[in-house]
Formats: C-alpha cells, structure tokens, sequence
C-alpha cells in the first residue's frame, strides 16, 4: 500500500447507530470505510469482495461473536482493533493478540489504535 | 419370711439363710417387691423405694394395682395370672406409678414363688427403670430417621476410606445402592484426577478438624460427574479417639447452574450497559458534528426514545420487538391521533432488537420531523404508517398527506441521517425520502430475515 492511498477499513458493530456512527468518524479521519458488517455473514463477503487493509470488530454481535471474522483476518494477515461491551477476560481467545478497546470509547483512540496497526 | 425365686423347695432354709437371702434383696440396686397371687404386696425392698418413693411401711399390705396405671390393670391382671400358673415372665416393658403418680417405664420380670411343698403362694417382681435406655433408644431413633430422610446424602467411613454408613440420598445422589457400598471405598465415587482430595480429607479428618461446605466434583454410577459440596467430620468413640469420618454431600448441581446463569447475565448487563453508552456517546457526537450545538431537548427525546425500544424489549422476554407496538410507542406523543389522522398497518413482525433500534430511531425522527414540520403540525394533515412482508422482503412506508407544503431541507442534519443512512447501513436496504408537495414520503425495502428471526427467537 502506498502513502497516498486511501487506506480501506471494515467496520463490524451490530448496532445500527453505532456502526454509522463509527463509519462517520472514520472517514472523517481520513479512512475508506469499506462497509459496516452487523453480522459474521455480512463481514465475511464484505471481506471477499473488497480489499481491506484494517478492520474494527466489535467481539460481541448480538447472536454470534466476531471471533470467525478474526480467524479469517489474521489468515489474511489484515490487522484489527477489538471493541466490546466486556471485560476483557470474557473475549474469545482469538482477541487475545489484537488491541482491545473497551466501549465506551472516544474516536481519537480508535483511529490511533487503527494507525498503530496499520504501521506495526 | 418370703420365699424367693430361686430358692430350692426341696430343703427348707434355716432363719439364717432367709435373713441373708433378705439382706441381699435389700441391698440390690434392682427394685424387688413380691406379692400375693392375688395382688397384696408383701415386701418392697429400698430400692422400691429409690425408685417408686412409696416405703416399705406405706406398701406392704396394700394392693399392687396402686402402683399400676388403670389403664393397664387389665393386662397387669393377665400376666399375673399367668405367673399364678407357674409361668416365668422376663423383662416385660410396662409402666409404673410413683408416689408423685408419675408414670416411668420399666422392665419387670415376674417369678412364681413356691412353698416347700411346691404350691405357688406368692409372685416376686424385679422392677428395672428403663426410663433413660428408652429415652437414649428413642433418641438413636430420631436421629436414625433424621439421617434414613435426610435430603443431603450422610455417609459414614472408616478412616481408610471403607463406607460403613449410606443413606437413601446418597443412594439418590450418586446411584449407589447401600447394599452395594457398604465396605467398599468412598474412593469409589471420586473421579481420578480428584483421587488426592481424599488424601487431604483424610488427613484433616485425623488431625480431629472438619471440611465445611467443600465443594467439589463427585463420579455417579452411571459415571456422569456431579457438582457436589461436602462437609466432613470427624467420628469420635466414646473415650474420644477418632475412629473415622461423617460426611455430608449436597447435590449443588442447580445451584452451580444458577450461578453460571447469574454470571452469564452480569456479563450481558455490562455488555449491553457499555453499548448504551455507546449509543449515548454516538447519538451525541452526531449531533455535535461540524461544530454545532447540542439541542439538549432534541438529545434527551433521542434518549427516550432508546428507553421506551427498551421497555418493549423487557416486555418480550429480551427476545424481539413487535413492529406494530414499537411504531406506537414511537408516536407516543401522539396517541391520541392513532385511529383517526394516524393510521398504522401492517402484519405481526417480530423485529430483532438491532432491527427494532433502527426501525425505532428512524419513526421517532420522522415523527418529530413532522410534528414541527409536517402533517402533524397544522390541525388537518394525515400520516399513513404501513408495512408489508412478501416473498422475503420487507416494505415499510411513511406517507404524510395535507400538511404544509413542504420542501426539501436547506442541510441534512441528524435526523435525515437517521431516517436514511443509518437505517440503509442496519438492515441492508435501501430507503427513498421524497419531499413531495403533498407531503414527505418515506419508504424502507430490505430483505425481512435482516429486521426478523420469524418464528425462532433464541435467547441472546
């Protein structure tokens, strides 16, 4: 990826006014927001159809947890940022490696977070 | 003097052996009384009197139904009259009368007593108080059917582990039979990889301490594993040396469960009271975005909003949101419309609670939006709220009649982000806002299994 590229973002929240409001305040910050996925089915054909250099999860989606979306990530070797509603030692053990925001959270750290990854 | 039991009717006792046999009698810690066959006492010995309280001066003579309950004269009359034919009757367990006419349990064997020539001519009586064995034998008793009905299992061991005791519960509890675990090893019912617990139990039990509530994991018959607490305490014999071990097993099965479920739904509360927040924390940064002003009247209505989707929730067991009561408690404010300038139609859907949120928000702004706006702010306009379900897909339309005339909005704010971008992005469909003269014309399509489970509401 070159320095003048947009740089691509999955976005994965299941609740309606928090995935549009992460979508905006991502592309504020600069990102393309490659879509908001509330579920795994939703993230994992975003994932096939367009190319992503990051994605935010949120670990908890309602009736499933994002940990598939996870696995199929770091096989594709895109970087992440976890966010949940729980303590950290109630995520899936695929969240272990990935930085883990705690909801709720300011939009400054998220996009710092994001760019942490992307330059690791 | 009295003949006694016991004593040879073939040679007849000089005056020394009958003082000496008397002196004896006298003497005995038993209470010894004889009688006519016909029931007149003719000695009472001091421990007649310990017992009884009544001398020998107050009783010789008198008759020994005075020291018989009346109730159980008649059978007294029957016995007796069995010893008058010869018959010897030991340790029958009848009651007494004391001066005081205090009943006691007693024990009695009853003698004929013959003279020389063998007629029987007197019955001698050996009276034991049985009161305190009685009372001990019904308190191992009590105690026995404590144990044989207890809800906990009570076993007993040995102190290397042999199962000398096993109630009905612990049969119940681990599927064991008392039969089968009677001298066999409590080991028994210990899975393996616990087998060193009972190393430890044993060693405290020795050292004279007891395991209180110790919960662990226990092996049943059928080799399925039991969440269990057990209390373990020491048996001592009577000189106080510890001879082996009490257990008492509870089957907590349900009540681990409970807790799991409890912890389980703590960590849904924390989870969903952060996404509140979030919420919170999202509705106010959109809001505020390009430098504006939070309308804090306009933000705590948003709040509201959120809070009554809430209470639909709770109403439905967490489960879903029906779309018709979630349209009317969204125009809430203007309930008393609905029937009349508001018609609401559609069919029973049961909306997920991220389809309700979105559905909800986006019929809150709208409603807002024409309160201010549009058909409900003048006193003739009409709003015809409708949704259809066909072949999968999901149709949903907002259509606002003989307000003012309305024209497209000079910016988008919030609340046309709500009604359309947001609601695009949380259910995957595609949303038309039309300001046409007549009014503002909204309408949501999107595929039904994203707002709906149908009929299968799991639990999240």
């Amino acid at each position: 990826m070159r320095a003048d590229e947009p740089t691509h973002v999955l976005i994965v929240e299941d609740d309606p006014m928090i995935g549009f409001d992460l979508a905006v305040e991502l592309e504020a910050a600069g990102f393309t927001v490659v879509g908001v996925a509330p579920t795994v089915d939703k993230a994992l054909s975003l994932l096939e159809r367009h190319h992503c250099d990051l994605a935010v999860l949120d670990v908890n989606l309602g009736q499933e947890t994002s940990a598939p979306i996870a696995r199929a990530l770091v096989a594709a070797g895109v970087p992440f940022v976890a966010v949940t509603g729980y303590s950290v030692d109630q995520c899936p053990e695929e969240f272990a490696r990935a930085p883990l925001l705690s909801k709720p959270f300011q939009t400054s750290r998220l996009v710092a977070a994001l760019r942490r990854q992307l330059h690791e | 003097m009295h003949g006694m039991p016991g004593a040879s009717p073939a040679s007849r006792p000089t005056d020394d052996d009958t003082a000496y046999l008397a002196a004896i009698v006298d003497s005995s810690a038993d209470a010894i009384l004889s009688t006519t066959t016909d029931g007149a006492i003719r000695s009472w010995n001091a421990a007649c009197e310990r017992m009884l309280g009544f001398t020998a001066a107050e009783m010789i003579g008198r008759s020994v139904y005075d020291i018989i309950p009346p109730d159980l004269s008649e059978g007294a009359r029957a016995i007796r009259a069995r010893v008058s034919m010869g018959e010897s009757i030991e340790s029958f367990e009848t009651m007494r009368l004391t001066k005081q006419g205090r009943p006691i349990e007693v024990s009695i064997t009853f003698s004929p007593v013959r003279d020389p020539q063998g007629a029987i001519v007197a019955i001698s009586a050996i009276i034991r108080d049985v009161t305190l064995t009685k009372k001990a034998e019904r308190g191992a008793a009590m105690l026995a059917a404590i144990v044989a009905s207890s809800s906990d299992g009570v076993v007993s061991k040995t102190l290397d582990g042999t199962i000398t005791s096993w109630n009905k519960s612990a049969e119940r509890i681990f599927g064991f039979t008392e039969d089968e675990m009677i001298n066999r090893s409590i080991r028994t019912i210990i899975p393996q990889e616990r087998q060193a617990e009972e190393d430890r139990i044993l060693a405290t039990v020795v050292s004279g301490a007891m395991i209180d509530n110790f919960e662990t994991v226990r092996l049943r018959k059928d080799g399925a594993l039991i969440d269990v607490s057990v209390t373990v305490s020491p048996v001592r014999d009577s000189a106080g040396r510890i001879i082996g071990a009490s257990k008492i097993v509870r089957d907590i099965t349900d009540k681990r469960q409970t807790r799991e479920q409890l912890r389980t739904l703590l960590a849904e509360v924390n989870h969903r009271s952060k996404n509140l927040l979030s919420l919170v924390q999202a509705i106010a940064r959109q809001m505020t975005r390009h430098g504006r002003q939070l309308d804090l009247n306009r933000f705590l209505e948003r709040l509201q909003a959120i809070a009554s989707n809430q209470d639909l929730l709770i109403q439905n067991d967490w489960r879903f949101i029906p779309l018709g009561g979630l349209v009317r408690s969204q125009l809430g404010a203007f309930s008393d419309l609905i029937g009349n300038r508001i018609a609401i139609d559609g069919p029973q859907i049961e909306l997920t609670p991220e389809a309700a949120q979105s559905i909800g928000m986006a019929v809150h702004e709208l409603a807002t939006n024409a309160a201010k706006y549009g058909a409900l702010s003048n006193d003739g306009g009409r709003i015809a709220v409708g949704w259809t379900c066909t072949d999968g897909s999901f149709d949903m339309t907002w259509v606002e009649s003989g307000g003012p005339e309305v024209a497209p909005p000079e910016h988008v704010g919030f609340g046309s982000r709500v009604i359309s971008d947001m609601v695009r992005a949380g259910l995957d469909g595609m949303v038309e806002v039309q300001f046409l003269p007549t009014g503002l014309r909204w309408h949501l399509s999107c595929p039904l299994q994203r707002l709906s489970r149908g009929g299968h509401h799991a639990r999240r």
